[in-house]
């Protein structure tokens, strides 16, 4: 029995041809996938991952909140509510496992 | 973010549809402050219809057999359009006449275009919006 | 794409549209007056319009990335000209500004301005100043509509 595999969405199958840009005018052909989240050697480099990934969110919204200040031909309304939503979603999320985190930590310590 | 889930998937789909809106709205706002200049001709925005071509695609890779590829030259049967690739395009419309002075601009045909754009420029944000209070409910 | 670019090219519809019912406001307003300070009856005057950026669009099915047709700006006026439609002449001898000899003895020439023509565009300049006051109100709901994420 053949195993089937189940294409997400984000995978590339097929005739897809890596061009060799010879010329920075040539474009690359490379289908950015985004990164899913691969297996992270500890739970430690996972947590760092995460971490910068939230400090990413909060610099992209700093910055659309800087363009809407100073240019706001460039970017659209909507944009910067996104990016302000998502910079408080994922604040809220670490906020929220850090605080499991340490309330489990105190029940370990109580045991003794 | 994480594309391969569901949720965020609509949620991107709805980020882009609302990109769309807003150009759309202002090809509009275009086409209505041109109504009397001679010689224009209004232009349109397709997107939506290209997105669902890309999504039904999707759904028929999974009907499809899928090829056992021995050799890296070999092509696999069916390909899907990938949705993220869709972007809108501003068509002219060169193909009508409406006025004596080659105008082709509608005004009523314009506003209602309008107004069902703003409608669901609504929907879309406040279904973006029920989205993140999801996310945010997961956390009490 | 900006926040305001819809705002901006339905302002200048807006201008657009008022000057236009300026210039007809002027021509009704001036539909008998014989005698200007240049000399002459007066002549009916018109709003040349044209797109903000006048880029020519191109009609090919497929077309390279540069001639692909962008998101407009809006309109301007590009000049107020006069129309050289001829004068219309009133048969008047009594009126001091009538021609006094020649084949056109006793005809008095009076402006080339039509209420009926005037009326007309009086009335689309109107309508469209109306849809561009409604793409504002659009443009408002659309922006409190993208403020309300995460309310």
């Amino acid at each position: 029995m053949i195993k089937m595999k189940i294409f997400s969405s984000t995978e590339v199958i097929g005739d897809i041809v890596k061009l060799k840009a010879t010329n920075p005018k040539h474009f690359k052909d490379v289908m950015r996938a985004e990164d899913d989240d691969g297996v992270e050697k500890s739970f430690g480099a996972l947590l760092k991952n995460a971490l910068k990934k939230v400090n990413d969110l909060q610099i992209k919204s700093d910055e659309m909140t800087t363009k809407m200040i100073v240019s706001p031909d460039e970017v659209n309304i909507h944009d910067v509510m996104i990016a302000a939503q998502k910079a408080q979603l994922s604040l809220n999320f670490v906020k929220a496992i850090r605080d499991r985190v340490i309330r489990a930590y105190q029940e370990i310590m109580n045991m003794r | 973010m994480f594309l391969a889930s569901r949720m965020m998937k609509t949620d991107y789909l709805l980020e882009r549809a609302m990109d769309v809106a807003v150009i759309r709205h202002q090809v509009i706002a275009d086409n209505i402050a041109n109504a009397d200049t001679p010689g224009f001709k209004r232009s349109r925005v397709t997107f939506e219809s290209q997105l669902k071509r890309a999504l039904e695609s999707e759904e028929e890779m999974k009907k499809c057999p899928r090829a056992y590829l021995t050799n890296k030259k070999h092509i696999q049967f069916c390909k899907p359009l990938d949705y993220r690739k869709v972007h809108p395009k501003i068509d002219v419309d060169f193909d009508t006449n409406y006025r004596n002075d080659k105008n082709n601009v509608d005004i009523e045909k314009e506003i209602s275009d309008a107004v069902i754009n703003t409608l669901r420029y609504r929907a879309l944000s406040r279904r973006l919006s029920q989205n993140f209070k999801m996310l945010e409910t997961v956390m009490q | 794409m900006g926040m305001f670019t819809a705002i901006n090219t339905s302002a200048s519809g807006l201008t657009a549209q008022r000057l236009r019912m300026d210039v007809i406001a002027n021509n009704i307003a001036n539909a008998n007056t014989t005698r200007t300070p240049e000399g002459g009856p007066y002549r009916r005057k018109r709003v040349i319009l044209m797109p903000t950026d006048s880029k020519v669009k191109y009609k090919l099915k497929f077309l390279p990335r540069k001639f692909r047709p962008v998101i407009g700006r809006g309109v301007r006026v590009l000049r107020i000209e006069e129309d050289n439609a001829p004068f219309r002449l009133v048969y008047d001898p009594t009126h001091p500004d009538a021609i006094k000899s020649g084949p056109k003895k006793g005809y008095v020439q009076m402006p080339n301005v039509n209420i009926v023509t005037e009326m007309v565009d009086m009335i689309s300049a109107s309508r469209s100043y109306e849809a561009n006051v409604a793409m504002v109100d659009h443009s408002k709901t659309i922006f409190n509509a993208a403020l309300e994420i995460g309310r």
